[in-house]
């Protein structure tokens, strides 16, 4: 089971990269309307706000199946996220 | 760029809470370190401001401030500050006007900040600059320096 520490530092880097991505997309096409992109990256960071409090809010004696909800949660988030990416 | 022994200039730029930060307020009156980063919530960014944040009580038990700065929105930063417990000033700079007063490059197009660290002391003068897209030498860079004023 994924430390509560390495679960954290995964959401970070996940989602950081999915935003890098959206800024990267905004500068590689400035003449296009970033309304989309910007909330993308609106959706990302409250995406990423609502699992760190989910991470913090871990306790009790099933820990184990918290981290795992979590983390299925995560990659179901992403899956979305970048769907959205690549619609841009 | 501005380099070591350079007078920091005069600037305003409005911190995450949306307030007017005058640079004579600080610059001239207590050493700092001022950091230019690229965008709030990407990884590196994140992990630079986490580690001045987690050592912050270094820079505050010498009396340094610390900034930061870049092109995100007051509420952006905002957010940024919030999420992270980012106990310092961060200072919102969307048309880069201050980060051209620091001769500081653009990168990707001329579009987005480079990771650069200016530490200054009391005087106002520069006597570190730090240049890394590593943002842990930053932070490591400038306990150094603060611990030659």
């Amino acid at each position: 089971m994924a430390s509560i520490r390495q679960l954290k530092k995964e959401i970070n880097n996940e989602i950081g990269a999915i935003i890098e991505d959206v800024y990267h997309w905004e500068l590689s096409n400035p003449k296009a309307d970033l309304t989309k992109s910007e909330a993308l990256i609106d959706e990302a960071i409250a995406c990423f706000d609502t699992l760190i409090q989910k991470v913090n809010a871990i306790k009790g004696s099933n820990t184990k199946a918290q981290f795992s909800n979590i983390a299925s949660e995560k990659q179901k988030n992403i899956k979305v996220l970048l769907s959205k990416f690549s619609k841009l | 760029m501005l380099e070591v022994g350079s007078a920091i200039p005069d600037f305003s730029l409005k911190d995450q809470s949306g307030n007017v930060f005058d640079s004579q307020i600080i610059i001239g009156k207590r050493p700092c370190v001022i950091y230019f980063y690229p965008k709030d919530f990407t990884p590196g960014c994140t992990a630079e401001s986490c580690g001045f944040r987690d050592h912050y009580n270094d820079f505050q038990s010498q009396g340094v401030a610390v900034i930061g700065i870049s092109s995100d929105s007051v509420q952006r930063h905002q957010k940024f500050a919030s999420i992270f417990d980012l106990p310092f000033i961060l200072l919102s700079d969307p048309n880069q006007v201050v980060q051209k007063m620091f001769g500081v490059k653009a990168q990707f197009f001329g579009l987005l900040t480079q990771r650069i660290t200016f530490v200054v002391n009391k005087q106002g003068l520069v006597v570190k600059v730090y240049q890394s897209q590593l943002a842990k030498g930053h932070i490591q860079a400038s306990l150094k320096a603060i611990k030659t004023l």
